[in-house]
């Protein structure tokens, strides 16, 4: 079952989790005017889903467009990601889509996959509308 | 009319939009998805739109965020500036001008200092340098990645100034390329 964590706006992702496959969805664009106000909640959930389990758990970006300050926000999910890693033995997955016309998240992509190194990072090339 | 603006400086050849004023969070709303439609439309800017984009938003937030001149309004935040997507000798030009008080004169100098003249490679490389700085930090919340990354998209080396107006305020001017 997938629950909505957060719709999307012209500014902010949707936001969703999948429960069966431990899944965190964000996709769309993000460049919130207030990156706290909209991000805490949302790495508070994150933090929590995380903690529920020791199974296999998966992010998957599929952002069109996201601004420096988001940019934070998934350096801290991956710095959060590498940091449980080191305590417990599970796998996190981040998978990374990007459009083969946007040559801008590819390369952030390819940034964020240069952060990881327990974490399983992975880039996945996909139309993206 | 007496001083009528040169159509030649604001027809689409020159100029594809220009913003004045007080920009609140609202007005980028209202205007960021329709010009990132026309410029994915564009013959000219297709290819190359998400870059303009990504650089006009970042660059429009900067202002609303932090520009000093501001006004107090319910429920938003407005800070004066300019920001306009041009055309420039084959180039998109992205640029933007607000006032900055002392202290973030001094912490933009900082930036631009390090950013300098340096070609493109060695850009990707600060910006790097910067985000591992931010990942080794634990407690780095972030900060002063924009201008890194509007760097290193830029396909000229990014431009700035400060200017010093008669009455001692300071404005800065930065421009990108694409």
């Amino acid at each position: 079952m997938t629950n909505i964590i957060a719709k999307p706006t012209s500014k902010t992702p949707e936001i969703s989790f999948d429960a069966e496959t431990n899944t965190l969805r964000v996709s769309g664009k993000s460049y919130p005017e207030d990156l706290y106000a909209f991000w805490q909640p949302i790495t508070d959930q994150v933090q929590s889903l995380l903690n529920a389990n020791t199974a296999p758990f998966i992010f998957e970006f599929k952002l069109t467009y996201h601004n420096s300050g988001t940019t934070r926000v998934i350096i801290n999910f991956i710095k959060d990601a590498e940091r449980l890693l080191v305590e417990v033995d599970r796998e996190i997955r981040i998978k990374w889509f990007f459009d083969p016309e946007d040559e801008q998240t590819e390369e952030q992509g390819a940034d964020y996959s240069d952060l990881c190194s327990a974490v399983r990072f992975e880039m996945i090339e996909e139309e993206v509308s | 009319m007496e001083n009528a603006l040169s159509w030649k400086n604001i027809a689409p050849e020159h100029q594809l939009y220009s913003f004045s004023g007080y920009i609140t969070n609202r007005v980028l709303d209202g205007i960021a998805a329709g010009i990132e439609d026309v410029l994915a439309a564009r013959n000219e800017t297709k290819k190359s739109y998400r870059k303009i984009f990504g650089i006009f938003v970042e660059m429009a937030q900067n202002i609303i965020f932090y520009a000093p001149d501001r006004v107090e309004i319910p429920n938003d935040e407005a800070g004066f500036g300019t920001i306009s997507i041009l055309n420039d000798e084959g180039f998109v030009r992205i640029h933007a001008s607000n006032e900055v008080l002392p202290h973030q004169k001094e912490h933009l100098e900082k930036i631009f200092d390090q950013i300098g003249q340096q070609s493109p490679d060695e850009i990707g490389t600060l910006y790097k340098q910067r985000m591992l700085e931010t990942f080794d930090d634990p407690n780095s919340r972030g900060g002063g990645l924009g201008y890194y990354d509007i760097a290193r998209k830029s396909s000229r080396p990014i431009e700035y100034l400060f200017e010093t107006l008669e009455n001692g305020k300071v404005v800065f001017h930065v421009s990108a390329w694409i």
